[in-house]
């Protein structure tokens, strides 16, 4: 069943347009994260679903009805805010109990349901506290406690990470994705950290410039993104795109660079390239993760899925677990991820290898992904 | 890095060092001339007044009899004495509220988007830049027998309740509540304002989402955020209320028969109408009793709301 549901949805500020057609839906009881750059209108979307701004064009639906002209109470939504927005004069109970006061419910109702949330969220110890008494994660607790008490139909987060610490951040995303088992709602979450929605989310839904580029599973993005804007805005560190022509050299299918070698290709390992009409400008987007350096490794001498080129290590950066190498390769710079130690210093001469089964091809002009 | 250690070293032998054995000797000497200053100004003259309750003195005569505490005492026994205070305890709570109600009013008026903003934000401030004199005579001339209100009144058929408002017993302390309150409210709707825009917006987002209609808000979050910024308006209000001379005096001159005096205005005429300097002092040092409690209260509860309401 679709709880959320977006139809031509769009909004102006003044005349400048920040959400454009979006359209998507939300199933019942999924985790969705909507991510972006800064201003692509992620948060003025969360937003319009809780009736805190217009939505000038298109239509909303909430559980199959539409709620564009239904006040911010009557949506059946909580919301959970940046910076919490916890009632500074009340205690962390009457934080909670609000709501429920300004719904009527009966004091014992209430507190029954102040107390379930409190013992969900470990809250039990500081429900007589003021929220100037507690810790950034603690004040995130009750702004979900107070979102919970209300049992509503969909949870909102706007952000409700970026004021923690990098600790209590990977703590509290945990938390979020137990609550969420826990309870089964629907969660739309708004992020810019592409590390909260890909570990977080069901389905990630990727804005740019108010319009929606792609939604899909977070391994879906990662592994087929539709244009070269959520290929770059995937993965860390971000996805290697090199200019260049797909060309049959000496009768071999081969990727050329921009002012280089031809790399031939073994056949059929990039499928995306294969319709590509010669001379057409492409870019070859391959993840840092996707090339390899011989040594380490598993890639065997005579494994022909690997195209070969020559590289000079620029940068190495060691992060424990990883090897960021930053090579000079192609007339440009070429990211590569090695899991593990790699022992090498700049000004090495290294043979990479892409894994051309693992790669992607875009057009150069539109950007869009081809195959 | 050896070289800026013996760099600060070779400047610090350069800077003149304090002769002082005792830092507490340079205080002292830094807070004299304040102290003394203060002494003479505010100290001696509140000494001075204090004293004089001591004795009946005529300053017209230029006689002197030490009185010991019968000034002090024939007050609390004098029922004129009691009737100032009360009009002035109904001069500072009428004025007070109503420049509060007003001002809030106002505040959140102008807290709202809307065309012309900002210049009736400027606006409001001008019965607050006003002169008192000004302000006297603006009044006066609206609220006489002959004034703009009557013309107001007899214009719309109701002659019948038009009356010289500050001249007629019933009406002027009235009249002289509103006069000041309209003085008065720009200070408490800009002191307001500035707290309203302080609470951040989306409070009142999760209030909307929590089932809060705007009435339920103004209750719930409005009023007890605002809580500190009101104590503030209200208390520094009624201190300059209750020992506020220079309106009414233009006003009424506390008339009539007595309607609008209050304890200044007494112990002014007290000094300088009946030359009574021993009785206007000690009326004098009971309004400053009264308005230091005030300033107590002021400080005491404004420190503590300020505490418990923290939005930080």
């Amino acid at each position: 069943m679709v709880q959320v549901a977006f139809s031509s949805v769009g909004k102006d500020f003044g005349k400048e347009a920040v959400l454009r057609d979006v359209e998507f839906e939300v199933p019942s009881g999924c985790f969705v994260a909507l991510i972006g750059p800064s201003g692509c209108g992620k948060s003025t979307l969360l937003r319009m679903i809780a009736g805190l701004e217009h939505i000038d064009y298109g239509e909303i639906y909430i559980g199959g009805s539409a709620v564009n002209h239904l006040a911010p109470k009557d949506r059946d939504v909580a919301m959970v805010f940046q910076n919490y927005a916890l009632y500074p004069h009340m205690t962390v109970a009457e934080n909670m109990l609000f709501t429920l006061r300004m719904a009527r419910c009966t004091r014992e109702e209430s507190n029954n349901r102040m107390w379930e949330a409190a013992r969900i969220l470990g809250l039990e110890n500081l429900l007589d506290r003021y929220p100037r008494h507690l810790s950034g994660g603690q004040r995130q607790r009750v702004a979900m406690g107070r979102a919970i008490v209300r049992n509503p139909k969909v949870f909102l987060f706007d952000e409700p990470l970026s004021n923690l610490d990098a600790k209590l951040r990977v703590q509290m995303r945990a938390e979020i994705k137990r609550l969420h088992q826990r309870l089964g709602t629907t969660m739309i979450f708004v992020t810019h950290d592409q590390v909260e929605a890909m570990t977080m989310a069901e389905q990630v839904v990727i804005l740019r410039d108010g319009r929606i580029e792609q939604v899909g599973t977070p391994i879906e993005l990662y592994d087929r993104p539709t244009n070269v804007f959520v290929a770059g805005f995937i993965g860390s560190p971000a996805m290697n795109l090199l200019g260049g022509t797909f060309e049959k050299v000496h009768g071999q299918h081969c990727f050329v660079p921009q002012n280089g070698v031809p790399i031939p290709i073994p056949p059929g390992t990039l499928v995306g390239s294969e319709n590509v009409s010669p001379g057409q400008k492409c870019l070859l987007g391959i993840r840092p993760e996707h090339i390899t350096l011989p040594g380490p490794g598993p890639v065997p001498e005579d494994d022909e899925t690997y195209g070969e080129i020559p590289a000079e290590v620029a940068l190495v950066e060691v992060t424990g677990l990883d090897t960021h190498i930053v090579a000079s390769a192609l007339n440009g710079e070429i990211t590569i991820l090695i899991r593990g130690r790699f022992d090498t210093v700049a000004g090495d001469k290294h043979l990479i290898r892409l894994n051309f089964p693992l790669a992607h091809v875009f057009d150069a002009e539109t950007g869009e992904r081809l195959d | 890095m050896a070289y800026p250690t013996t760099n600060s070293a070779s400047r610090k032998r350069h800077v003149p060092r304090l002769k002082f054995r005792d830092e507490r000797i340079f205080y002292y000497l830094a807070l004299g001339p304040t102290t003394i200053v203060i002494a003479f100004v505010i100290a001696l003259p509140i000494i001075y007044t204090f004293a004089l309750g001591f004795f009946v003195q005529n300053t017209l005569i230029r006689t002197w009899r030490f009185a010991g505490l019968s000034n002090y005492s024939d007050l609390l026994t004098d029922a004129d004495f009691w009737i100032a205070f009360w009009n002035g305890v109904v001069f500072t709570v009428g004025s007070t509220a109503v420049a509060t109600v007003v001002g809030l009013a106002i505040a959140i008026l102008l807290d709202c988007n809307f065309r012309g903003r900002g210049p009736l934000r400027a606006l409001v401030i001008f019965p607050y830049i006003v002169p008192s004199i000004v302000v006297a005579f603006i009044w006066k001339f609206i609220f006489s027998g002959r004034g703009i209100l009557n013309d107001f009144l007899s214009f719309i058929g109701a002659q019948a309740v038009s009356v010289p408002w500050l001249g007629d017993q019933r009406f002027a302390m009235m009249a002289v509540i509103l006069i000041s309150a309209w003085t008065w409210f720009p200070f408490a709707a800009i002191t307001l304002l500035a707290a309203i825009q302080n609470v951040p917006d989306n409070i009142y987002e999760a209030a909307a989402l929590d089932g809060a209609g705007p009435v339920r808000r103004f209750f719930h979050l409005t009023l007890p955020l605002l809580a500190p910024a009101l104590m503030v308006v209200v208390l520094i209000r009624a201190i300059w209320a209750f020992r506020n001379y220079d309106m009414i005096w233009l006003l009424t001159k506390g008339g009539p028969i007595g309607a609008t005096e209050v304890l200044p205005i007494m112990a002014f005429k007290e000094a300088f109408g009946l030359f009574r300097m021993g009785h206007a002092s000690a009326v004098s040092v009971y309004l400053m009793v009264f308005v230091t409690l005030l300033a107590a209260i002021h400080f005491r509860v404004g420190a503590r709301l300020r505490q418990a309401y923290d939005t930080s």
